[in-house]
């Protein structure tokens, strides 16, 4: 069971930042649950074997102000992808800096470390961002775009954050994190 | 939140006003009239009825001539909907994009210049999907252009009803084209919809058709009570 976790502040950027991933999970007959960030709680937590925590609009920074609602990341041992606002969130979790930096439409993605959700050399990816990420030494960069560090991986856990929206150009990224061994066969 | 609906008069544009206005005020229309045929944002046929459209919704129309100039075009945009933020008062713009990369990296850009939210409820939606709201929110949509092989000349005109999206699921299947029109190969016009308060009701129309290239051009029309 997935739990998509929708960080969108407005209810009409759910249509464009979710229910894409909602759709890429459905057709690939992966069961999916969608929960606001706001109203989640532990037993949604529990409930979900992995987490994907999506994207919103390039004027919505609400889930910045609220990231003691995010603190269960902390604790979590499941797979953890964050899109875009996700992956701010997942740096910033464990003290990372949120940087302004804009970049909308599609560029190079050039893979450094190549991994279980990305592996190819380099690929095309739809960015619509106007903060990134300077993480802490937790993660690693696995990949870049331009001089941004556009995915990113926690050392010791299976967190995954990726700066441009993979529903978009790279849905095999999000099967690929589908894949991702299960809570109780890792750490 | 007071927002502009990047207005064609065909499907996506009618169904994402409709969705918008959910969650929000839809309080103008804008659209760019392209003098071009090469336009690659704005070209659709009876793109000049809007103006009609926008009277049988009963929204106001911010409409502006564009040259169809590929990056001019973007300038043009752009100004229209400087002109519409600051005569609506609005803080976003909601548009129709589906699939186009091209489009919507575009748009946000203007909006992010400009200050405003951007909204694109039909992101990455299914096609077959997309066609079938429509039919099922009981939307009055015609086939208005035909721009690929194997569209023909009798689909221009037709009304899009549950038969003719099982055939272009069909054609999708066998030639790859997109049901939605989604790279251009089909346009589309509504002539009524639940949230218009007249419908469109076509007098006169011709259709030009060469090589499965081909429009439905409505000449005259008038608007009906409901």
């Amino acid at each position: 069971m997935i739990l998509i976790v929708n960080v969108c502040s407005d209810k009409l950027s759910y249509l464009e930042f979710v229910k894409p991933i909602e759709d890429i999970l459905k057709k690939a007959g992966a069961e999916s649950f969608t929960r606001h960030f706001l109203s989640l709680n532990h037993r949604d937590i529990s409930r979900a074997q992995k987490v994907i925590i999506c994207g919103t609009a390039l004027k919505d920074f609400k889930y910045l102000d609220s990231t003691r609602k995010f603190t269960w990341i902390n604790e979590s041992r499941k797979p953890i992808l964050g899109i875009c606002a996700g992956m701010q969130i997942l740096a910033k979790v464990f003290n990372g800096h949120i940087i302004e930096r804009t970049k909308i439409g599609r560029y190079k993605v050039k893979i450094i470390r190549k991994s279980s959700v990305a592996s190819k050399d380099e690929f095309y990816s739809y960015f619509l961002n106007s903060k990134a990420v300077e993480p802490t030494e937790d993660f690693e960069t696995l990949g870049e775009s331009g001089n941004l560090k556009c995915i990113i991986k926690h050392k010791h856990r299976r967190f995954y954050g990726c700066l441009f929206h993979p529903e978009v150009l790279n849905p095999e990224i999000i099967t690929n994190f589908l894949k991702e061994p299960m809570l109780g066969s890792q750490c | 939140m007071r927002v502009g609906v990047l207005f064609s008069g065909g499907k996506d544009s009618c169904l994402a006003l409709h969705k918008s206005e959910s969650f929000h005020d839809a309080v103008c229309l804008i659209s760019l009239i392209s003098e071009s045929e090469e336009s690659y944002m704005f070209h659709v046929p009876n793109i000049e009825l809007t103006d009609r459209q926008a009277e049988a919704i009963g929204l106001p129309l911010v409409q502006r001539r564009t040259e169809g100039k590929k990056e001019k075009e973007l300038e043009d945009l752009k100004r229209a909907i400087c002109s519409a933020k600051a005569d609506f008062d609005l803080e976003g713009i909601v548009t129709g994009a589906v699939k186009s990369i091209y489009q919507s990296t575009r748009v946000q850009r203007i909006c992010k210049q400009l200050g405003l939210w951007c909204f694109n409820p039909l992101w990455l939606k299914d096609e077959i999907e997309l066609l079938n709201e429509v039919v099922k929110s009981k939307y009055e949509v015609i086939i208005s252009g035909v721009f690929a092989f194997p569209l023909d000349r009798e689909f221009l005109g037709k009304n899009l009803d549950n038969e003719l999206i099982q055939k272009l699921a069909r054609l999708k299947e066998e030639y790859g084209l997109s049901p939605a029109g989604e790279g251009g190969e089909i346009e589309t016009t509504v002539t009524d919809a639940p949230f218009f308060k007249k419908r469109l009701e076509i007098l006169d129309s011709e259709v030009s058709y060469k090589d499965y290239s081909g429009m439905f051009r409505i000449k005259n029309l008038r608007l009906i009570d409901k």
